[in-house]
């Protein structure tokens, strides 16, 4: 038995990986289904799943690269090492308002969503409200914690996915996903770009390499990371074009919301197999906003020594609510995510792979 | 101090977040639809009164007349007392109302039921022919059972011959809910092949997004029992065109692979010979040469036990065994023709999947003709179809023969 307390623990490549898969899976996962047979028109749309999936672990490796050449040191410190102070701060500062940003559209979603199928009375303001404070306590507790929260959630997740997805077996109509292959190259390409969006979350590399054991691992973390939602956005693709079709799913608001209404599991006692899946699905949305929140905070400790956490908290919440209730409608609220996602790309893709490059050039490396 | 204020806040924080519940609804407040009928109205006062009270608000191109099936909990339980004005110890009550929207319709029960209607129980919904028929009616009746939230995409869907409602009022015996009776029925297609596999209001959503034709099962009202058999045909704008009959129906089911059980007669030297369906594949095998004349072939294989035997035959005789499967080759083969001179000739709607498979197995092809297919030069119309079927006998029962041969 080690003497170490559990919240001194370092995570280990697989910890992160879960880490990175529960960021990742989020509000994506009830609407790609149908952005992505817009774009592909076909089934053949599992291809253009693979491959931004495939994109999406190009530039985690590199990000994860950048990150492990300075091991525990945060973003804030090692962007000031590759250039210059201010460089830093403006990097970092940006970075808070992505993540922060992330967490608006996260419990905007719960908002909406749990409003349209769940509480058709409630105010959108109060649900989103209670679900921040649930949020901002978890985020004022220990990280490992957090953490640990993921290691516990996901297989559940996984689990009562896989049990939809058995239970939507005997509506499976193979005449649906034919004719394989017809789509062009063109639209497959676009819908990569459109189910790309869905992927944005394996950047937390950047931020948690510092509490891995083995930092130079952070490559491994990041292909595991991005393996489940490749699979399970895969699967689920499949399934909905196989159900619905995918002239149907074109015209679905939220098509795994509905894939999950049109499963019954036999017997009437468990009728409605969708409460079930609205409570993993709401799971995932709280591990995925705690993460963002609770990177916020990290990086914006790690410029400001002398501010707390709770204090940061605190600041941040209010903000974040108050940007959760800008959308009007849903067209607002997608076109929100879509936009967040392109920001994000400059930010937390682009510009630290420029600063690795920089960094190897420099030969700039941590004291790790 | 500061302990004490921090349980202060903590409490009122508590009893103001924790107490409430907006979305709270007794069950007994709870009106469960169980099934809806959609029909057109019968007259014009109800549309007359609305138009007088306002002339300029907005209309529908077509007003549904809705029957709303809601469950009385009092009287399901058998024999127990009945609650409240239910004297008769039903254990349904329908609510019929009027409008354009059926929305506004569902609304509108709400003045007059004191249990607001809930749709996630809802098992059936019957449209009637003439809702069917109507240019606009179907697709607009069916939106808002799909958009709404509370809507499950599980409901089954049929298509009345005459009046949506007089189904629904049927008076089963055997089950206390009509509705629950009609979706029972609605799933014996194992039993019979004249009856067509169950369409769900989800199916229905992606027959009317596709560009093909397509079946929905048709029922219709005896006084205390409804029949499930048949078949009504829309083409691809989506407008009813005609009914099939039950023995069409039977081929269309054949034609579409949809065979899930049933039977087959045939007559082999003098009398007949009874077949019970334990299964049937179907494939089509595409003759594309000639764009403006493509030849389809329909191969049927279909398998099943001797149920009935009224010839006197040796049924362990192999080539008496050939000939009662060729018989039946026969039988399937004039099933099969008779729907295909219907929807190919008569009424040409491609409701037997011809359009699906080029889609599916010619995609080039497919995309080169979609628009010629059912409209435009109508190549479905002119293509040729031929269908070739064959019987294994598996089984023949626990005797040969009944009596010797007279």
């Amino acid at each position: 038995m080690s003497a170490q307390t559990l919240a001194e623990k370092l995570i280990s490549k697989n910890h992160m990986g879960i880490n990175i898969a529960s960021v990742t899976i989020g509000v994506g996962i009830l609407t790609f289904p149908r952005t992505l047979a817009k774009a592909t028109g076909a089934f053949d749309g599992w291809i253009s799943i693979v491959i931004s999936g495939a994109v999406a672990f190009l530039i985690g490796w590199l990000l994860a690269k950048l990150a492990a050449r300075f091991p525990r040191q945060s973003f804030f410190e090692y962007t000031s090492l590759i250039a210059s102070k201010p460089v830093g701060y403006v990097l970092t500062i940006l970075i808070c308002i992505y993540t922060m940003l992330f967490v608006s559209f996260e419990v905007r979603a719960i908002g909406t969503i749990a409003k349209q199928y769940l509480f058709y009375n409630t105010p959108v303001e109060m649900i989103t409200l209670s679900f921040l404070l649930v949020v901002q306590y978890a985020v004022a507790g220990s990280r490992v914690a957090l953490l640990r929260l993921n290691l516990l959630f996901m297989p559940v997740v996984l689990y009562v996915i896989v049990v939809v997805l058995v239970f939507a077996q005997p509506l499976v109509e193979i005449e649906n996903v034919r004719p394989y292959f017809s789509s062009s190259w063109k639209a497959l390409l676009q819908g990569s770009k459109d189910v790309g969006l869905s992927y944005s979350g394996f950047e937390i590399i950047l931020f948690y390499t510092m509490l891995m054991k083995r930092p130079e691992e952070a490559g491994k973390s990041v292909f595991l990371g991005l393996l489940i939602p490749v699979v399970l956005y895969m699967t689920i693709y499949v399934f909905v074009i196989a159900v619905f079709s995918a002239e149907v799913a074109k015209n679905l608001t939220f098509p795994t919301i509905e894939l999950a209404k049109e499963v019954e599991v036999p017997g009437g006692f468990f009728e409605r197999v969708e409460s079930i899946f609205f409570t993993i699905w709401i799971m995932t949305i709280f591990n995925t906003s705690a993460m963002w929140l609770d990177i916020t905070v990290l990086n914006l400790t790690s410029m400001f020594k002398k501010v707390g956490k709770m204090v940061w908290i605190l600041i941040l919440s209010p903000i974040i609510y108050f940007i959760a209730m800008l959308p009007q409608n849903l067209i607002d609220f997608f076109s929100f995510g879509d936009k967040l996602t392109y920001f994000g790309l400059i930010i937390v893709y682009l510009i630290p792979i420029c600063l690795l490059i920089i960094a190897f050039f420099r030969g700039v490396k941590g004291n790790g | 101090m500061g302990k004490k204020l921090r349980l202060y806040v903590s409490m009122l924080l508590s009893t103001i977040l924790v107490s409430g519940c907006w979305d709270q609804v007794q069950i007994e407040e709870r009106g469960f639809v169980v099934g809806v009928a959609v029909d057109a109205p019968r007259n014009e006062n109800a549309e007359e009164q609305a138009e007088q009270e306002a002339p300029e608000k907005p209309k529908g191109k077509q007003r549904f007349l809705v029957t709303n099936q809601m469950v009385i909990p009092g009287g399901l339980v058998a024999g127990g007392q009945s609650t409240g004005q239910n004297t008769t110890n039903e254990a349904y009550l329908n609510i019929v109302s009027e409008g354009d929207s059926l929305f506004e319709v569902s609304r509108e029960f709400a003045t007059r039921a004191s249990r607001t209607p809930f749709y996630q129980h809802l098992k059936i919904i019957i449209f009637s022919e003439e809702i069917a028929r109507s240019k606009n009616g179907f697709g607009n009746a069916i939106d808002v059972l799909l958009r709404d939230p509370d809507a499950r995409r599980s409901t089954k869907v049929f298509i009345s011959k005459g009046d949506a409602k007089n189904v629904i009022e049927v008076k089963p015996k055997t089950e206390k809910l009509p509705s629950l009776y009609i979706n029972s029925i609605g799933e014996n297609n194992d039993r019979t092949a004249r009856m067509l596999p169950v369409m769900r209001i989800g199916d229905v959503h992606e027959q009317l997004l596709n560009q093909f034709s397509f079946t929905l099962p048709r029922i219709t009202a005896e006084k205390q029992e409804v029949k499930i058999a048949g078949a009504a045909l829309f083409n691809s704008d989506h407008i009813m065109v005609g009914f099939l009959g039950e023995e069409e129906t039977e081929g269309l089911n054949f034609l579409t692979n949809q065979i899930k059980g049933g039977l087959l007669k045939a007559k082999f030297k003098e009398d007949l010979g009874v077949l019970s369906i334990t299964g049937a594949k179907r494939s089509i095998v595409a003759d594309t040469r000639n764009k403006e004349h493509l030849k389809f072939t329909y191969q049927i294989e279909c398998e099943g036990a001797i149920m009935e035997s009224f010839d006197q035959i040796d049924l362990l005789n192999k080539q008496v065994m050939e000939k009662l499967q060729l018989a039946f080759a026969n039988e399937i083969e004039r099933l099969c023709r008779d729907t295909i001179t219907k929807v190919h000739k008569q009424l040409p709607v491609d409701v037997i999947g011809l359009g699906s498979h080029l889609k599916q197995y010619h995609k080039d092809l497919w995309k080169d003709i979609k628009n010629d297919w059912e409209k435009g030069k109508r190549l479905y119309g002119k293509s040729e179809i031929k269908v070739v079927a064959q019987v294994y006998i598996r089984n023949i029962g626990g005797i040969n023969r009944a009596e010797l041969g007279r």
